[in-house]
């Protein structure tokens, strides 16, 4: 008796820990900082469809990018953008880079074209997502490019924001600048909190379809 | 053209002036460096303005520049021992393109700073002023853009304003915000960031455009509409707030239109530094302000001891009492001892759901009161707990009977553990139930810091834990009860019949959570558990037992596998109304019409019997149509953003909340919790 009364108790404690720890929903809407990520398919330049979901157990660093902004040339003028990729690979990040543009606007690329400016760039991202209708872009609220996210392996969101600390066009100012991204991921690697987990983009504003 | 014969015309006044390059041109933009003076005393302060003449349709940026962009910087290289003050920057506009909003300047804009001139500066000698600036401009596209700026100031016995461009300056000087002539405050409360002005004797339809740049990034969503108000004399600018965590300053601009004679003139007031004070301040009838801590602390009390009265908590309560009259001889420290372990499950559970509140609050997400109630697992494994504390009370599951003697069920046990359970399931079954007073209390408190919010959620489990804890303390209590007999079983099966009927509504609000096919697992998952706990009542042997536990393992497997269904399926709709969405109420209340806001959820008791009783009269209707109000409808049944913002604004953390918009400047009206035909047909007569 005694014992089946404690299962008994066991099971209604259970059941009270359920009712009291199932969370709301993920709220729709614009990205935020240790909450849910929003969830998104997009089709990538391979052609390969994309979920975010797949790369759920693996930190996913997310690039808004424009290839004809100056704010981008900068960092990729500079390897800065480059470097800050080949950081976050080899700690075994996923490195998704978006193109949010609009057909007939400033950076929009078709799939042939944006593998040939990654090459140009010497840059390897994991996957490059065409956004053409802005709906991965909206979804996140990304304003500018570049603009960039952090997503950890449990599918939240640890970091949005630029890319570094100075908001400028000039290559010379990388080097006294800090990059949020990198310094986020060597945090998030040490299992430590995001020391500026929101930070001012800057850049280009992203051309979205009206 | 015009800048170089300034220019050299201002050679010809000086010719100290040599080398130097006071104007850049680019592509889009003509940029120049111009003294306020053209002869400076030593010791003596010169303004130095970068003037800029944007081509048309392009635009530079202001020190916020908004969601893109990027703001005018200037670096100046002076002589050693002088500097320059930082820039006095020009109001903005607001810059829209494609969704965003930026803050800069186009056609012309002019910042200034001022440079003192050393006083040990030797007179006659050029005093040499030097900068770089750096600028973005942007059409559609966007391209950066610098110039390097230097001119030589002669010095003198006296100085000598620069009259070519005293208009110059005095034009620049006109377009840099002015002190508010209204003294002002900031509020920061959920998703709104509110500055309130002291400004008696406007006349609001003179003023138009009102818009905040604020000078740091994140601390409010640049491209968020503001809304104006005012209600006599505090007029108020309430935005949405920005990505940055917590802001506790506030600085920027305040641009407005005045219309002063049949003409338009724009307004710019600096706003410096004023604190982000972390209160609500939404107009409404139980403000914030008017309620102290030690008032929301009473107001959770007395709403946890209504609760107490409430159908779901009725009948739990009920047993409780039933229990302690069975008990009326045991010792007084026995009872006592059942009373503190009630209470502290209460408080326990009440604790749990403070964290997962705060913890919720703390990730970003908008949560409100009954906020749990929102998943439909939840709501199964709630009406699980129901059926099956209906089941032990009907009796199917008497484990009494064919186990040891010692055991009542659950929660019949007069034990300290049964005592304990007994109030972690009250406190659960409580939490649909929003009582009056705890919802003004409960509103405010969850807008506030956490330690606040917890307070007032653990006075809420104190008040609905008072009444039993008082019945197992007050000596003699006990003993106001009726005498035990036959007729404690019989009440005991008859309350098993409000649980029941509480487990079918909670279903009932499962069918609007979900689909047909959620409903039917449930409902089968009940039929499991009812047969497992059929099967302990039967006491005996391991196999029983196994079947038992495989068959609770099923229900609960049954009731975890519950989705939410993807799009609305049945929304709360009645007769008149139409669907609530912040964009509709906006564009009703831009048409100038009034409307009436109803927030409802299917769980929620209250907004159940105010709809039966006052919201589905035909006088309720004939108000209705009468005062030409729309009339729009909230489902909070299952988590919406939209409609917790709105609870925000308005001081609560829960349904129900009716608010009455009027169609003109009056802040709008909030109803009590519990209407009545005459309340509705009153507010809506006085539109």
């Amino acid at each position: 008796m005694k014992l089946l009364n404690r299962r008994i108790m066991l099971g209604l404690a259970v059941a009270v820990a359920a009712v009291f720890t199932s969370g709301t929903g993920q709220a729709a809407g614009t990205a935020k900082v240790d909450a849910p990520a929003p969830g998104f398919e997009g089709v990538a330049a391979s052609g390969r469809t994309i979920s975010l979901d797949a790369y759920r157990g693996k930190t996913v660093v997310l690039e808004w990018t424009s290839h004809e902004c100056p704010y981008v040339r900068k960092h990729y003028g500079a390897g800065n953008m480059q470097q800050t990729q080949r950081d976050a690979l080899a700690k075994g990040a996923v490195w998704l880079t978006v193109i949010s543009s609009a057909p007939g606007e400033e950076g929009y690329v078709e799939a042939a074209e944006a593998m040939d400016i990654v090459k140009q760039h010497d840059a390897n991202p994991t996957e490059i997502i065409l956004d053409p209708k802005g709906e991965i872009g909206r979804m996140y609220g990304a304003r500018t490019t570049p603009h960039m996210y952090i997503v950890d392996p449990d599918g939240v969101l640890k970091y949005m924001g630029g890319i570094d600390s100075i908001p400028s066009a000039r290559q010379s100012d990388i080097p006294k600048a800090t990059n949020y991204v990198t310094v986020a991921l060597n945090e998030l690697a040490a299992g430590k909190p995001v020391s500026n987990p929101v930070t001012r983009a800057y850049g280009c504003s992203v051309k979205y379809a009206w | 053209m015009v800048f170089l014969l300034l220019a050299l015309a201002g050679m010809q006044a000086s010719p100290a002036v040599r080398a130097s390059v006071d104007t850049v041109r680019t592509d889009n933009v003509t940029a120049r460096l111009v003294a306020s003076a053209e002869r400076v005393k030593p010791g003596d302060t010169v303004s130095v303005m970068l003037h800029q003449d944007i081509r048309d349709g392009w635009h530079t940026y202001w020190k916020n520049p908004g969601d893109s962009g990027q703001e005018i910087a200037l670096e100046w290289s002076l002589p050693e021992g002088a500097v320059a003050t930082p820039i006095r920057w020009a109001a903005p506009e607001r810059i829209e393109f494609a969704g965003l909003v930026n803050h800069g300047y186009s056609g012309r804009v002019g910042l200034i700073s001022d440079i003192t001139v050393p006083a040990d500066w030797p007179a006659g000698t050029a005093f040499p002023v030097k900068a770089e600036a750096t600028w973005l401009v942007c059409e559609k596209i966007c391209i950066p853009e610098s110039g390097v700026f230097a001119i030589d100031l002669p010095t003198g016995g006296e100085t000598v304003a620069n009259s070519a461009d005293a208009a110059l300056f005095a034009a620049v000087r006109g377009t840099v915000p002015a002190a508010s002539p209204w003294p002002y405050s900031a509020t920061v409360s959920g998703n709104a960031v509110t500055l309130a002005f002291d400004a008696p004797g406007l006349s609001m339809a003179r003023l138009s455009q009102a818009h905040f740049f604020a000078e740091a990034w994140g601390v409010i969503e640049h491209a968020a509409a503001q809304h104006l108000s005012y209600d006599a004399p505090v007029l108020r600018l309430t935005m949405q707030r920005g990505e940055i965590p917590a802001p506790d300053r506030l600085s920027g601009v305040l641009t407005l239109r005045e219309d002063i004679g049949g003409e338009q003139v724009r307004l710019a007031f600096a706003i410096d530094e004023v604190a982000l004070d972390p209160a609500a301040s939404a107009p409404s009838m139980i403000s914030a302000e008017t309620l102290s801590l030690p008032l929301i602390l009473a107001f959770a009390f007395l709403g946890g001891l209504l609760l107490n009265l409430m159908p779901c908590v009725f009948p739990v309560l009920a047993v409780k009492a039933l229990g302690l009259v069975g008990h009326a001889a045991d010792s007084r420290a026995g009872r006592l001892r059942g009373g503190l372990a009630y209470m502290a499950g209460v408080l326990l559970a009440f604790a749990l759901l403070g964290i997962v509140f705060l913890a919720l609050r703390a990730g970003g997400a908008s949560v409100g009161w009954g906020f749990q109630l929102q998943n439909p697992v939840v709501v199964a494994v709630l009406a699980y707990i129901l059926f099956a504390v209906g089941l032990n009370l009907a009796g199917v599951f008497h484990i009494a009977g064919s186990w040891t003697g010692m055991g009542q069920s659950l929660a019949g046990r007069s034990g300290a553990t049964g005592s304990f359970f007994t109030g972690i399931l009250a406190a659960v079954v409580a939490a649909p139930c929003t009582a009056p007073f705890m919802a003004a209390a409960l509103g405010v408190a969850f807008t506030q810091s956490g330690p606040v919010a917890m307070a007032a959620i653990l006075m809420l489990g104190l008040g609905l834990g008072m009444p039993y804890l008082l019945l197992t303390a007050v000596p003699g209590a006990a003993r106001l009860l009726p005498k035990p007999g036959a007729w404690m079983n019989t009440l005991k099966q008859v309350l098993a019949f409000p649980l029941f009927a509480s487990a079918a509504w909670l279903i009932w609000v499962l069918a609007q959570q979900t689909d047909p096919d959620a409903v039917f697992a449930v409902l089968l998952g009940m039929t499991a558990l009812g047969f497992a706990l059929w099967l302990f009542g039967q006491g005996g042997g391991a196999v029983r037992r196994g079947v038992a536990m495989v068959s609770v393992a099923a229900a609960l497997f049954l009731a975890g596998a519950i989705q939410p269904a993807d799009t609305a399926v049945a929304v709360i709709q009645p007769d008149g109304a139409e669907r609530y969405s912040e964009a509709r109420l906006e564009a009703l209340r831009a048409e100038g019409r009034p409307v009436l806001v109803n927030m409802t959820a299917a769980w929620c008791i209250t907004c159940k019997v105010n709809e039966r009783v006052a919201l589905s009269s035909e006088a309720f209707h004939a108000a209705l149509a009468k005062s030409g109000a729309a009339y729009l409808v909230g489902d909070w049944t299952r988590e919406d953003p939209e409609i917790t913002a709105l609870l925000r604004r308005h001081d609560r953390a829960g349904v129900p909340l009716y608010v009455l918009f009027y169609p003109d400047e009056r802040p709008p009206m909030v109803l009590p919790q519990i209407l009545t035909v005459s309340m509705v047909v009153d507010a809506l007569h006085q539109i």
